[in-house]
């Protein structure tokens, strides 16, 4: 699973490179944000398309990385498959995010 | 050892054997997600199915298996309304010799919202008639999911 950053004006958009956000990729994903995140945009917005699923692990991970970032700043999340979705919702931990059906327009709008 | 799983119609018994580690739950989730075994299970069926299958396993490979790895072995088959599924592996026994009750993280503890604990909830949360034993040095958890249709 690889991550890609690219700034899009008002915030920073990350774009997970992969199916699952699982146990066997936890730590890499959560190395792999605080580097992408260092120093930066307050607005991190973590694109979950294409990821069918999402563990314990995985979502530990997510909030890890949401954590890292500091209090002035946010990590939302866009696009959860029916699956991660239904984990949020589950764990409650949709309330902690802000989560986008679609990714939010940019100062360079998304096409 | 190798990670195999010997998908089949889930009307007939579902079996997998899978090296207990993550990249060996991985594998197996994946072959069995995509596989003839889950044939006629709704999605919103499979995807309860995924997440309590993932965490049940992470669990082996993380506590039962702490020191050295092993095989763990998963049946799956319909019962009416249910699919019944059983795990086995050879590892450390559950401490307590009871499975946790699995309650949800509080969202916001004193170190804001928690990065751990959710496993056993979304256990309990999908599952009915949950039981645990440990003999002849196999673990053995059985638990079954309610599918429609």
């Amino acid at each position: 699973m690889q991550l890609s950053a690219e700034d899009r004006g008002n915030y920073l958009l990350i774009r997970v490179n992969g199916d699952r956000i699982d146990a066997a990729g936890a730590i890499q994903f959560k190395d792999r944000m605080r580097a992408l995140t260092e120093g930066g945009l307050s607005r991190v917005v973590l694109d979950m398309t294409g990821v069918a699923f999402i563990d314990s692990s995985g979502l530990g991970a997510v909030v890890a990385a949401m954590k890292a970032l500091g209090p002035e700043r946010k990590l939302e999340l866009a696009a959860l498959s029916p699956t991660v979705e239904k984990v949020f919702r589950l764990t409650r931990m949709d309330t902690i995010f802000r989560i986008h059906a679609t990714l939010p327009g940019g100062l360079r709008n998304a096409g | 050892m190798q990670a195999e799983a010997a998908p089949a119609h889930v009307g007939a018994a579902g079996a997998a054997v899978l090296e207990g580690s993550n990249d060996g739950v991985r594998q197996a989730l994946r072959q069995l997600m995509s596989g003839s075994a889950l044939k006629g299970l709704e999605p919103d069926a499979r995807g309860k199915l995924e997440i309590v299958l993932a965490e049940v396993l992470n669990n082996i490979v993380e506590h039962a298996y702490r020191d050295e790895s092993g095989p763990i072995s998963l049946h799956l088959w319909r019962a009416g309304p249910l699919l019944q599924v059983v795990v086995e592996d050879r590892g450390h026994p559950m401490p307590g010799g009871t499975p946790p009750a699995g309650e949800l993280p509080a969202l916001d503890g004193p170190e804001g919202p928690p990065e751990g604990g959710f496993g056993w909830f979304l256990i309990r949360s999908l599952t009915e008639g949950l039981t645990y034993d440990h003999s002849e040095g196999i673990n053995r958890l059985c638990f079954a999911l309610r599918v429609n249709g």
